[in-house]
């Protein structure tokens, strides 16, 4: 996987992609993250505290899989709560890789493209 | 011989070592790398070596520079250390003049000076220049690109890259031949004026300018592209059709789930202290302890009389850790403990000086016994999880199937969104570096950077679409206008549903029953010092009804009972009972949904010392109404009157008095945010 930006990689057939999220200062806030892949439901593999989206990727060269994500901040999270999205695959290049979602960050809300490659 | 070590130092600092993300040594390793290769001597490098010097820099600036980012993005995220931001912002600053004299030097400044910008890398130049003379290389191509009549202002001579080395964009076509081109990212421009997109639909602008307030929080031109593949499909629907704009334009800007209010406010200092305005003393402090904990281990409380330090064991647990979901999931009982502290506030100049021992007027420590008003709570979670979540994956859902399915379809979907996003970012960060920009006030900053990303979809987006460069087919138009914007406006609606649960449901958590253990020491300077031990108990769904329920019940013995004054090792029962209301204020802002809230209270006191002391009595009753009225800006007006039936050192009735104001820095803090929201 090869960093574009933040949120635009570069990625082979059948790589497998893991976006780790790490929800950090919630005290006794729930945290959550809702995600969807190319307009299908991408399941949390790992836990609410610590979400963990996988997929392989399936498209041919030339197109694009696309996770959109949402990330929730109940009223009793503490000003200083954020999410810390982790994003790997197989050869990163150009890590780390991921971005990052404050209580205070206006979108809470992120498109990341995963531009498939020839091998 | 010199030669030699300067290669092999060179090689030693380029080679790949494990990194460590997210790990603040990562950033640490790099700038120990990049003072290894400062330091070597030039003036012994042969011309080549000198040339390998600076390339092997500039790649490790570029990798110190986005480590920096993303730690200043981790820092500012946390909000919790001023200083270290500072540190890492200027190192960055310092970094990114080193890096613009590097790229100058090695002629790959194509761009503004003063940014680091994602140009061409020397792999990339060197590679473009062994392509020469070759009929597929990309070749920059001059084109005029033709405005919209509405458009204010014109991008005229914009560069494209052009495969195939004709004059195209690349969006002039929906043949299967474009998407296997690779993209023609739009170029970066430099300072003055874009084209104008100050039409765009509420939900797009609402989205934009988000993004542009984000960018300059966190000092990361990335974030212009953190929702790219929703901006395209937006920027599409507008220019599809005049229907499907007419019903894009129809939608309000997204509003994330979140409230104002937290009518559960309470400074930790016990009913007791000088300047309480209540006598009754509540379960919960302010969230879910009963001690407000905030990121660094210790909140900060001041009434004007008093300085309240209050902290809970899962707070000093962090300090150790990292404060992460996972980890307060493991802690246990210790999320359930929390201790304050109260100091007389003689110092208002620096109120942290006053927390000394000669200051200390008392310490406490409160464990939750049962209830949990937190979002964790398997109330909450059920209601979320049966009505909130499937709504938000709705939305998500509708987004990215609409996305999807243009893409599928339409082969130049994706060239479209990555001719729009690929180098949004960089052309944010040029425009952050022009001159004019630097100047500006924050609001004009967020004018500027979000003109730029709508401009820049309009461009690339909205005038391909709208001018039939970028081909829809009748279908596809079909299914925008009577299924993806239909769908996604249904997804709206049931959002604004599920906010309305959320915060019914967090509404009801407060009604639940909440029962804490208090141990209070109290310190008194002229007197014997005392410890309260008492069981709170709260509940607002009982038997009276609207009203809510509070009731302590104790007793505190004496440290060192004062023979002579009487006292024995018990000094004394208590019990108080409380019924709290509350109505809606008509003086408050419309954002500001902080209640009028009034109570009741009685409470009884036996004092054992007073047994048989003429002119005083053991028994002790109190009753008490207090109210609160919340005005504008965070600003309150809190006001009791008591009746006691005597005090503690004299027999005699009689009415107290008080009342003042109250200002809510958070109250004020979370209403700006309101307010500024797109």
């Amino acid at each position: 996987m090869k960093k574009i930006n933040s949120f635009t990689y570069d990625v082979r057939p059948d790589e497998h992609i893991t976006i780790r999220v790490t929800p950090t200062n919630f005290l006794g806030s729930a945290p959550d993250v809702e995600a969807v892949l190319d307009g299908q439901d991408l399941a949390n593999s790992g836990t609410q505290d610590a979400p963990i989206f996988e997929f392989t990727v399936s498209k041919p060269p030339g197109q694009t899989h696309r996770v959109l994500m949402e990330f929730i901040f109940f009223s009793d999270a503490p000003a200083t709560a954020f999410y810390e999205t982790e994003i790997s695959g197989q050869n990163n290049e150009g890590c780390p890789c991921g971005f990052i979602i404050s209580r205070n960050s206006q979108i809470k809300e992120a498109g990341i493209r995963f531009r498939v490659k020839a091998a | 011989m010199k030669s030699l070590i300067c290669v092999l130092v060179l090689l030693v600092c380029l080679s790949p070592r494990p990194y460590l993300a997210q790990e603040p040594a990562g950033c640490e390793q790099l700038g120990a790398r990049i003072q290894e290769l400062e330091k070597l001597d030039l003036e012994n490098m042969s011309p080549s070596m000198r040339q390998f010097h600076k390339e092997a820099l500039l790649k490790l600036y570029t990798q110190f520079s986005q480590c920096l980012d993303r730690e200043i993005e981790i820092t500012a995220a946390g909000q919790k250390d001023e200083q270290r931001l500072r540190k890492l912002t200027k190192t960055r600053a310092d970094i990114a003049g080193k890096i613009t004299i590097l790229r100058t030097l090695l002629d790959l400044n194509g761009e503004v000076a003063g940014t680091e910008m994602r140009g061409p890398t020397l792999a990339d130049k060197r590679s473009a220049g062994e392509r020469v003379g070759n009929q597929d290389a990309a070749t920059p191509v001059k084109v005029s690109v033709k405005a919209a009549s509405n458009d204010t202002v014109t991008a005229s001579g914009e560069t494209v890259s052009s495969a195939n080395g004709t004059a195209r964009n690349g969006l002039t076509t929906s043949t299967s031949d474009v998407a296997s081109l690779s993209a023609p990212a739009a170029p970066v421009q430099s300072c003055g004026p874009r084209t104008s997109y100050a039409d765009a639909p509420t939900l797009l602008k609402g989205l934009a300018k988000g993004l542009a307030t984000d960018i300059l929080n966190a000092n990361n031109a990335d974030i212009a592209a953190q929702a790219g593949p929703q901006m395209i499909l937006y920027t599409v629907f507008d220019a599809a059709s005049p229907k499907s704009s007419e019903l894009v334009r129809a939608l309000d800007a997204y509003e994330y789930l979140g409230e104002t209010a937290r009518t559960d406010k309470q400074l930790g200092a016990s009913p007791q202290s000088d300047g309480a305005v209540s006598s009754i003393e509540k379960p919960s402090f302010a969230q879910l302890l009963g001690f407000a904990v905030e990121h660094g281990g210790i909140t900060k409380k001041t009434d004007g009389t008093n300085l309240t330090l209050s902290t809970s064991l899962y707070s000093l647990y962090a300090l150790g850790t990292k404060d992460t979901a996972e980890n307060y999931s493991r802690a246990g009982i210790l999320n359930r403990v929390g201790v304050a502290a109260t100091f007389g506030l003689e110092n208002k100049d620096n109120e942290l000086a006053n927390a000394r021992r000669n200051n200390l007027s008392e310490w406490s420590a409160k464990v939750r016994l049962f209830g949990d008003r937190s979002t964790r709570s398997p109330g909450f979670q059920k209601v979320f999880a049966e009505k909130v979540r499937p709504r938000i994956l709705d939305r998500l859902r509708s987004l990215g199937r609409a996305i999807d399915q243009l893409s599928r379809t339409n082969s130049g979907y994706d060239t479209l969104e990555d001719n729009a996003l690929t180098t949004l970012p960089d052309d944010v960060k040029s425009r952050m570096a022009c001159p004019d920009f630097t100047a500006a006030t924050i609001e004009q900053k967020q004018e500027i950077i979000t003109n730029v990303i709508l401009g820049r979809l309009r461009d690339t987006v909205y005038t391909p679409v709208h001018d039939h460069k970028f081909v829809l087919d009748p279908k596809e138009i079909a299914d925008i206008e009577g299924e993806f914007l239909p769908n996604l406006k249904r997804s709206l609606d049931n959002l604004v549903l599920a906010d309305k649960d959320v915060k019914d449901a967090i509404a009801d958590l407060q009604k639940g029953p909440l029962a804490t253990f208090a141990y209070t020491n109290h310190r008194v300077p002229t007197a014997s010092d005392y410890s309260d031990l008492k069981f709170l108990f709260e509940q607002e769904k009982g038997f009276m009804g609207p009203l809510k329920l509070s009731a302590n019940m104790g007793f505190s013995l004496y440290n060192r009972p004062d023979r002579s004054l009487n006292q024995e090792r018990i000094r004394d029962f208590s019990t108080a009972l409380s019924f709290e209301g509350s109505s809606d204020s008509p003086f408050t802002e419309a954002e500001n949904r902080s209640k009028i809230t009034y109570s009741f209270v009685g409470r009884y006191q036996r004092l054992f010392e007073n047994r048989g002391i003429s002119g005083r009595t053991a028994d002790i009753g109190t009753l008490q109404f207090v109210t609160e009225v919340p005005l504008f800006k965070g600003l309150s007006l809190p006001f009791s009157v008591t009746y006691s039936s005597a005090t503690e050192e004299e027999k005699k009735q009689g009415f107290r008095f008080n009342f003042g104001t109250r200002f809510d820095m958070d109250k004020l803090v979370e209403l700006l945010r309101a307010t500024s929201r797109p």
